[in-house]
C-alpha cells in the first residue's frame, strides 16, 4: 500500500470514527454505511469512508431500521431495493452526499442511471429508413440518446393497430423495440442518422431506489436518470416514506407511489419523465408533495385511483406535455399556493374527483390551453368560468405567476458525471 | 339545411368547446357569496353583492354556513369574526380578502382586521416612576397595547414577565422597571404603561387592545382563511380551536399577537404560505393536542419562536419554512411526538435554530441551519446544547442529510408603518 493511500484511509478513519460515536441512546441501531465510487471496494465492510462499498446493491440488505448510508458523488449504473423497514424513531436514510462531507469525496453530483452505455458500432442498418438494428444478449428496456434532451425513445411494446413492431418502429423517430427472442434491438434515431453519430445508452433497471411494504425510509438528494419505471418507487405496502431534494427525469415517472400510504414528496424536480413527474395510484392516501418543480413530464403531479386526502402545495408546474396537476377518481384532494403556467393541455386536470383549490395560479400560456379540465365534459379556457362553474379556486389568480425555475442542463449533468470518478480519484491522490 | 344540421350536431355534441366555451354543468355548485365592503358597505343590507355589501366583518360570524364564502373588501376593519357554522368536506366554508378588488369592485389594497382601537393619548397622566402614565378606563377592560409609530410590537404585559412571575416584583413595580410594559389594575379600573422611550404617550401614536382573535374558528370545521392582514388582537390574529379539523390559512400576514396563528386543541389544519411575525410566543402554535398540523411553506421572524408545537400535537409537520432572527428558536418542538421537520430554513435566531423539548420520534432532514459564528446554538434538545451541525447530527442521528452555513437570502421584511 502506498504512503498516499495509508494517509488518505488513516484521515477517513478518524473522521468515520466520529461518527460512528453518534449513538443516540434513544435510537436503535443507527449505523452508518458508505458507497463511494471514488475508492469503494464490494470486499470491504461499507462501514466507514475508508472501507466504502462500491456498489449501491450492497445498501439492499445491510440498511436496517436506524441506519444511514451515505452515497459518494459519481455516475452508478446500479440499483438500491431495500429489504428492511425503518421505523418512526429509526428511520432509514439514504442520503447522496454531494458535498463529500460524509465520505470524504470532492464535491459532485450523486447520480443513479437505469441505463447502460453500448458500443454504437454494433448497430447496423435495417431495411427501413431511419433504423438500426443490434445483436444484444442482455435485455433491453428502452433506449436514449445522450447527446439530446435526453427522453427517452418510445417503446412499440404493445401491438398497435396491428401494424407490426418494427414498422411502429419505422414510422416514429425517437423509438425501439427489443426482440426478447432474437436478442435484438431495433431503434429508430430522433434525426434517423445512424446510431453512432450520437450517443446512445439503453435502459436496463426499473427503479433507482425501490421499496416494496417497507416504512419510514428517507431518500435525499440524487440524481436519477433513465429508470425503466421511476427514480424512486414506494410500492405496495410502503408508508412514511419520504423523497427530498432529489432529481429524476428520463423515466416513467419520476417518483411512483403505488399503494403506499403517507409518503412525502418535497424539494424534488422531476423532469422529462413520459408520464408523470410524481404519480401516486392505486389507493396512495394522504400523499404530500410540496415545493417541487415539474417540467416537461406528460403531468406533473398525478393522483389516482382512490389515492384519496392527497396535499399539493407550492409547487411550480410548467411546460409539461399535458396537465400540471391531474386528479382522476379521488377525494379529499386539497391543492393550495401551487404554480401551474404554461401546461398542454390543461393546468389542471380534474376527473370524478372532490377537491378543495385555493391560492393556486394559472397560467395558460396560450389560447388552445385550459386552465382546467374537468373531464371531457367541462373544460374552462379561463379562471373566471372555471370558478363560476366549480366554486373552486376562488382566491387563486390568473397570470402574473412569475418566471419558471431554470431548467436543468442534462447533458452537462451527464458530463460531469461521466468525468467525476477519475478527476476525483485525481484530485484525493494529489491531495495527499 | 345539412350543413346547418351538422353545424347543430357538432355543437350539442361537443357543449360549445368547438367555439371556445366552457362546456359541463351549468348551474352553480350550492353555497351563498357574501360581500364586506369598507368603502361602501351597509350593514342593513343584504350582504349578497357588491352593491348591497355589509360594512361590518362580524356580519359574517353568523351568516356564514356550509358551502358559502366571504369576499372582503380592502380596509381597515376594527372588527372580528367568530364563526358560528362549519363547512363539511365537499362544502368548506371560504373568507376571502379580495385585496385586488377582483370581486367587490372596490380599489386594491390591504384588508386589515385589528383589535386595537386608538385612544386620545392626552387622558394619560404621569404616575410616580419615569416613563409611566395612567389612564382610567371605565366602560371597558385593554387587553393590551402598541405604540403605532414604532415597530408595533405589543407591550408586554407585566404579570406574563420574568420579573413578575420568577422575580416576584409586582406588576407596578414591573412597569416601572420596564420600558413597552403595561399593567391593568382591575380593581381601580386603572391601567399603567411605561413608553418605549419613557417620553409622554402623546408623543406616540397609541392603540389599546380589545378583541381576543382577528377571525376565530371553534367547534368548526372545514375552514379556508386567505389574504388577510391582521394585528394587534388580545390572543392571535386566527385561533383555530376547539376540536375544529381541517382548518385552512393561507397567505395571510399576523403580527402584533400574542400569537400570529394558534391552532389550539384543533387537528389536521393547514398553516402555508403566511407571513407571521413580532407576535410575542410564536408565529404559529399548534397545541393541546392539535393532532396532525402542518406548517408549510410560511415565513416567521422576529416572534420568540417562529413554528412552535407543544402539549401532544403530535404527528406534525413542519416543511419549507423560514424562520428567521426569532428571538428564542426558530422552530420548537415541546411534549409532541412524531413531529416532521423537512426543508426549513433555520436563520440567525436567538437561541436556537431548533429547539426539542420532551420530544420523541421526531424526524428532521433536509433542513438549514445558518448562525453567526459564536452566536446561538444550531439545536438544543432538552439539556443538552449543540453548538454546530454536526455535533447535533453525531448525537441524535438527525438532520444528517441537513446542512449549515449559508441558508440564502432573506425577504424583506414588512414595513408595519405604511398605509394601514
Amino acid at each position: 500500500m502506498t504512503r498516499r493511500s495509508w494517509r488518505s484511509i488513516l484521515g477517513s478513519c478518524v473522521f468515520s470514527l466520529c461518527a460512528l460515536g453518534a449513538a443516540d441512546p434513544g435510537v436503535s441501531g443507527q449505523r452508518s454505511f458508505y458507497v463511494r465510487q471514488t475508492f469503494g471496494d464490494d470486499g470491504n465492510d461499507g462501514r466507514s469512508p475508508a472501507t466504502a462499498w462500491r456498489s449501491l446493491s450492497k445498501l439492499d440488505q445491510a440498511l436496517a431500521a436506524g441506519d444511514t448510508a451515505y452515497v459518494g458523488p459519481g455516475l452508478y449504473r446500479d440499483a438500491i431495493f431495500l429489504g428492511n423497514s425503518g421505523t418512526e424513531a429509526a428511520p432509514i436514510r439514504i442520503l447522496a452526499d454531494t458535498s463529500g462531507r460524509h465520505t470524504g469525496d470532492p464535491p459532485g453530483i450523486v447520480l443513479i442511471s437505469g441505463a447502460d452505455a453500448v458500443d454504437e458500432k454494433l448497430f447496423f442498418a435495417h431495411s427501413a429508413r431511419g433504423v438500426y438494428k443490434a445483436q444484444l444478449p442482455d435485455r433491453v428496456a428502452g433506449a436514449v440518446e445522450m447527446d439530446g434532451p435526453q427522453y427517452r425513445y418510445r417503446g412499440v411494446l404493445e401491438p398497435v393497430r396491428d401494424v407490426p413492431y418494427l414498422d411502429q418502429v419505422a414510422e416514429l423517430p425517437a423509438s425501439f423495440y427489443y426482440d426478447t427472442e432474437e436478442k435484438v434491438l431495433y431503434l429508430h434515431t430522433s434525426d434517423g442518422r445512424h446510431p453512432a453519430r450520437h450517443e446512445v445508452e439503453v435502459v436496463r433497471r426499473t427503479g433507482g431506489i425501490s421499496m416494496t411494504g417497507k416504512h419510514f425510509v428517507i431518500v435525499e438528494g440524487f440524481a436519477f436518470r433513465h429508470m425503466l419505471d421511476a427514480g424512486i418507487v414506494f410500492w405496495t405496502g410502503s408508508s412514511h416514506g419520504v423523497a427530498l431534494h432529489n432529481t429524476v427525469w428520463g423515466s416513467r415517472q419520476g417518483i411512483r407511489v403505488n399503494g403506499a400510504t403517507d409518503i412525502l414528496v418535497a424539494g424534488n424536480t422531476l423532469l422529462r419523465n413520459e408520464n408523470s413527474g410524481v404519480y401516486f395510484l392505486n389507493a396512495s392516501n394522504a400523499g404530500a408533495v410540496i415545493g417541487n418543480i415539474f417540467y416537461e413530464n406528460a403531468k406533473g403531479m398525478r393522483w389516482s385511483s382512490q389515492s384519496n386526502a392527497g396535499l399539493a402545495v407550492a409547487n411550480a408546474a410548467f411546460d409539461n406535455l399535458e396537465n400540471g396537476i391531474a386528479i382522476e377518481s379521488v377525494t379529499g384532494a386539497v391543492l393550495l399556493r401551487n404554480r401551474l403556467f404554461g401546461n398542454h393541455f390543461a393546468q389542471l386536470l380534474a376527473i370524478r374527483s372532490e377537491y378543495h383549490a385555493e391560492a393556486n395560479c394559472f397560467e395558460n400560456g396560450g389560447p388552445e390551453r385550459r386552465t382546467a379540465d374537468l373531464h371531457y365534459a367541462a373544460r374552462y379556457p379561463t379562471l373566471e368560468l372555471y370558478q363560476r362553474a366549480k366554486r373552486q379556486d376562488l382566491a387563486s389568480r390568473s397570470g402574473g405567476c412569475g418566471s419558471p425555475p431554470e431548467k436543468i442542463d442534462v447533458r452537462e449533468l451527464h458530463a460531469r458525471s461521466l468525468a467525476y470518478a477519475e478527476a476525483a480519484r485525481r484530485r484525493l491522490g494529489s491531495v495527499d | 339545411m345539412r350543413r346547418v344540421l351538422c353545424l347543430l350536431v357538432l355543437v350539442v355534441s361537443t357543449g360549445g368547446a368547438a367555439f371556445g366555451q366552457p362546456v359541463g354543468p351549468t348551474s352553480e355548485p350550492p353555497g351563498r357569496t357574501f360581500f364586506v365592503r369598507q368603502a361602501s358597505g351597509d350593514d342593513r343590507s343584504d350582504g349578497t353583492s357588491p352593491e348591497t355589501a355589509w360594512r361590518s366583518v362580524g356580519r359574517l360570524s353568523a351568516a356564514l354556513e356550509a358551502g358559502d364564502t366571504a369576499y372582503v373588501g380592502p380596509g381597515l376593519y376594527r372588527d372580528q369574526i367568530v364563526l358560528r357554522h362549519g363547512g363539511a368536506p365537499d362544502r368548506r366554508i371560504r373568507i376571502l380578502a379580495d385585496a385586488a378588488g377582483v370581486y367587490t369592485h372596490d380599489r386594491p389594497g390591504v384588508v386589515m382586521l385589528t383589535g386595537a382601537e386608538p385612544v386620545d393619548e392626552r387622558v394619560f397622566e404621569p404616575h410616580g416612576s419615569r416613563g409611566v402614565y395612567k389612564a382610567l378606563f371605565s366602560d371597558f377592560v385593554p387587553v393590551g397595547v402598541v405604540e403605532m409609530d414604532g415597530p408595533q410590537l405589543r407591550y408586554m404585559r407585566a404579570r406574563s414577565t420574568r420579573e413578575h412571575l420568577v422575580d416576584g416584583l409586582s406588576e407596578l413595580e414591573v412597569v416601572a422597571a420596564s420600558p413597552s410594559t403595561y399593567f391593568q389594575d382591575a380593581e381601580a379600573g386603572v391601567f399603567y404603561l411605561h413608553t418605549s422611550d419613557g417620553a409622554a404617550p402623546t408623543r406616540h401614536e397609541l392603540e389599546l387592545i380589545q378583541r381576543g382573535a382577528g377571525i376565530t374558528v371553534a367547534h368548526q370545521d372545514f375552514v379556508t382563511i386567505f389574504g388577510f392582514t391582521i394585528r394587534h388582537t388580545g390572543d392571535a390574529g386566527i385561533l383555530f380551536s376547539d376540536g375544529s379539523r381541517h382548518g385552512i390559512a393561507i397567505d395571510n400576514v399576523s403580527y402584533g399577537h400574542r400569537i400570529g396563528i394558534r391552532v389550539n386543541g384543533a387537528t389536521h389544519v393547514v398553516i402555508s404560505g403566511n407571513v407571521l411575525f413580532r407576535n410575542e410566543n410564536s408565529g404559529v402554535y399548534f397545541l393541546r393536542d392539535a393532532i396532525g398540523g402542518l406548517a408549510l411553506d410560511n415565513v416567521l421572524y422576529e416572534n420568540v419562536k417562529g413554528v412552535r408545537f407543544g402539549s401532544r400535537s403530535n404527528q406534525g409537520r413542519a416543511i419549507g419554512n423560514l424562520v428567521f432572527r426569532n428571538r428564542e428558536a426558530g422552530i420548537s418542538v415541546e411534549d409532541s411526538l412524531g413531529i416532521q421537520l423537512m426543508n426549513n430554513r433555520m436563520v440567525r435566531n436567538g437561541e436556537t435554530q431548533l429547539l426539542l423539548w420532551k420530544s420523541r420520534q421526531h424526524q428532521s432532514e433536509g433542513n438549514c441551519f445558518e448562525v453567526s459564528p459564536g452566536g446561538p446554538l444550531t439545536a438544543r434538545r432538552d439539556q443538552s446544547r449543540y453548538p454546530d451541525l454536526p455535533t447535533f447530527q453525531q448525537a441524535t442521528g438527525q438532520d444528517l442529510g441537513s446542512r449549515s452555513g449559508d441558508c440564502g437570502s432573506l425577504p424583506e421584511v414588512l414595513d408595519v408603518r405604511g398605509p394601514r
